[in-house]
């Protein structure tokens, strides 16, 4: 009798499956299933390609849109966001030329990214994904293994469907308990974050698991493991199970047929093996957590939404003491706020975060009936052109027209602020996305990381709101 | 680099997690060329909405207009993917940042560009950073080959880098180029793939 393989975890299951060739000292050469391309970071790689006379070699493994520079304004052209026109084009042109499939300005099938990227069952169990954005974390939720690279490493996987990585060590976070009514996947992780440090997660895979986290819907767990880079992991990852299959059938590019039969087998066989042990257990209990909030300018300076500022005075060194003071400068906040009276003067629900159609519901139910608080300006930004359709077949769009939000195209607006969807400099904004440093959001601007209900809560009062407070 | 020492000016920020949006912000990335970002490096620490230079930014002062090392704090180049940063540091002047952590995209994106990320223990970039704080410029020798920092008094500090990415500093190994020359073993890893996972390939319902 052959002796029983050694247990394994689920990172170690795809890495080693994906492995073309060793490399020495910990590098290998991974093999990439699938590449996504946006219109910002994939021009320059192109012209790399190009200048280098290569070719791309699996056009049919790779996917574009345009989600970064383009306007989200309703009735939006190429050049409705004059810098977004050369950008569109330039897309266009090195897809047709590549043969690349382009869910272009106007297609159903638009939107950011890691948003497009499980919709359309592009992204799978068991598949190595990369695109040239570091929330490509994000589809770790379906038991993925993605990452984010840069240009030069776009055109490293154009060239070759591979790159060349050092092998990272596992990170096993389980969490335990029950997240409270109202406290949702973006609490879990920014508490997380808080706790563990923004660079906790540097050099390390995080599979996140347990029983709070099983519970989950997938698209909750799509929130979780977007802010894996905002730990410092480059990948964050949740075994797929039952729900992950049911989410997963009959989307656009989901194998079909004996095609799925042979897939599910395989992806069943993707869980880490009991007996398993990571190089760095972590274990998180979240019943009692509260909603959260960020006060700084790291995912990390989180605190419940109901709790006061933190002292730099009682920081554990200087340099973290260094850093909360330049972050309170900035944020022109006090040590012992309550931040939860402090005015707004925008809300920005959208992004790769926290743009899905669940998170538009829960937005929608907090603000069904009421108004947007005088002087604010608030923006519902879904994170595609089908969860906009499909928001608007449910009259979600209706409730926010009424309430006194703008209701946009889909794209990464005001996260990442490149076209005219931005703070003024000094503005102060509640903000579902993923970033709070300095500028993030416009020059000057100042940003409240929160869930969707929490934004939508503070956008009716105007100044930052526990949701919990204004029940419906 | 081509060279196994980097020599020059050491200017200290010791702010942990300095994130890559304020390396460079984003509006300085909306170029489809590749410019210089000589001047996109820290704008909004550098300079005034106006466009004139903040004087009380350490690389707005001489000597250290001429920095080439940065000694930083922990989770240096965290956050976005964008490789922009690295270019602004490197059309800057910029031959080496050292520091405790690094954002590990930005880490992987240092050496694509000749740009040497130096990892040491917290205690030598705290020591480094105190150093080059209380002597006026500050020069530094690094030996790439060595994995050693010395300063002009002879101290020196060891720090961390792999053989894989110290050859890619010293010899300008293109990493795509030294793929391509695997191109076989790709295509049988492509082959045998196909047959274990034949439901991989992309079909549109």
């Amino acid at each position: 009798m052959p002796a029983p393989a050694a247990p394994r975890l689920l990172f170690d299951k795809i890495w080693n499956s994906h492995c073309v060739t060793g490399l020495g000292g910990g590098y290998d050469l991974i093999y990439i299933d699938r590449h996504m391309l946006h219109e910002l970071a994939s021009d320059v790689a192109f012209a790399m390609l190009h200048e280098r006379g290569q070719s791309v070699r699996r056009p049919e493994l790779t996917f574009a849109t345009h989600d970064h520079v383009v306007s989200t304004a309703a009735g939006r052209q190429d050049d409705t966001w004059p810098e977004s026109a050369g950008y569109i084009a330039t897309l266009r042109d090195n897809t047709a030329r590549h043969n690349i499939e382009l869910f272009d300005l106007h297609s159903p099938q638009q939107g950011i990214v890691h948003v497009v990227a499980p919709e359309l069952g592009v992204a799978l169990p068991g598949t190595t994904l990369v695109c040239g954005d570091s929330h490509t974390c994000t589809v770790g939720a379906l038991g993925a293994l993605s990452w984010g690279i840069g240009t030069s490493d776009v055109a490293h996987v154009l060239a070759t469907q591979t790159l060349v990585q050092l092998r990272p060590q596992v990170m096993r976070i389980e969490c335990t308990g029950r997240l409270a009514d109202g406290v949702t996947a973006k609490d879990l992780v920014l508490a997380l974050i808080g706790k563990l440090g923004a660079d906790a997660g540097t050099g390390y895979a995080i599979e996140y698991c347990g029983e709070a986290v099983s519970a989950l819907s997938i698209e909750a767990r799509l929130t979780l493991c977007n802010l894996s880079i905002e730990m410092g992991a480059r990948i964050g990852q949740v075994a797929p199970d039952d729900s992950t299959y049911e989410y997963l059938s009959g989307r656009r590019y989901t194998p079909i047929g004996e095609a799925w039969d042979q897939a599910l087998v395989h992806w069943q066989s993707l869980p880490s093996d009991l007996g398993a042990t990571a190089a760095r257990e972590i274990s998180f209990e979240v019943s009692h957590l509260k909603p959260q909030i960020t006060w700084g300018t790291s995912p990390a300076h989180v605190i419940d939404i109901d709790g006061v500022v933190p002292d730099p005075s009682d920081a554990i060194d200087a340099q973290t003491r260094t850093g909360m003071e330049k972050a309170l400068a900035y944020m022109d906040l006090a040590p012992g706020t309550r931040l939860a009276d402090v005015e707004i003067d925008a809300v920005f629900i959208g992004s790769c975060t926290n743009s899905r159609i669940s998170d538009l519901r829960i937005a929608a139910n907090v603000v069904k009936g009421r108004h947007v608080a005088a002087g604010v300006r608030a923006l519902v930004v879904p994170g595609s052109s089908q969860v906009r359709k499909q928001a608007e077949a449910e009259g979600l769009d209706k409730i926010f027209s009424a309430a006194g939000f703008e209701w946009r195209q889909a794209g990464c607006s005001m996260c990442v602020a490149l076209n005219d969807d931005r703070l003024r400099s000094g503005q102060r904004c509640m903000s579902t996305s993923n970033r709070n440093f300095e500028g993030r959001q416009g020059k000057g601007s100042r940003t409240h990381l929160a869930s969707p209900a929490s934004a939508a809560a503070s956008a009716i009062c105007g100044y930052i709101t526990d949701h919990r407070s204004i029940a419906v | 680099m081509n060279s196994a020492l980097i020599t020059g000016i050491a200017a200290s920020l010791a702010v942990p997690n300095i994130d890559t949006d304020t390396i460079i912000p984003i509006d300085y990335c909306i170029n489809r060329n590749r410019p210089n970002f000589d001047i996109a490096l820290f704008r909004s620490w550098r300079f005034h909405d106006d466009g004139s230079e903040r004087p009380d930014f350490l690389l707005n002062t001489d000597p250290y207009r001429d920095t080439k090392i940065l000694i930083t704090s922990a989770n240096f180049g965290c956050g976005s993917s964008r490789e922009m940063a690295v270019w602004a540091l490197v059309d800057f002047g910029i031959k080496c940042v050292i520091a405790p952590s690094f954002g590990e995209i930005f880490y992987n994106n240092c050496f694509q560009n000749g740009l040497l990320a130096a990892r040491v223990s917290d205690e030598t970039a705290v020591t480094l950073g105190r150093t080059a704080e209380q002597t006026l410029g500050l020069t530094l020798e690094i030996d790439v080959s060595e994995k050693m920092i010395r300063t002009n008094r002879s101290e020196k500090y060891q720090f961390e880098l792999d053989s894989l990415r110290s050859e890619m500093l010293l010899q300008g190994l293109g990493p795509v180029a030294a793929t391509l020359t695997r191109v076989d073993d790709i295509e049988t890893f492509e082959k045998s793939d196909r047959l274990r996972r034949p439901w991989l390939t992309p079909q549109q319902i």
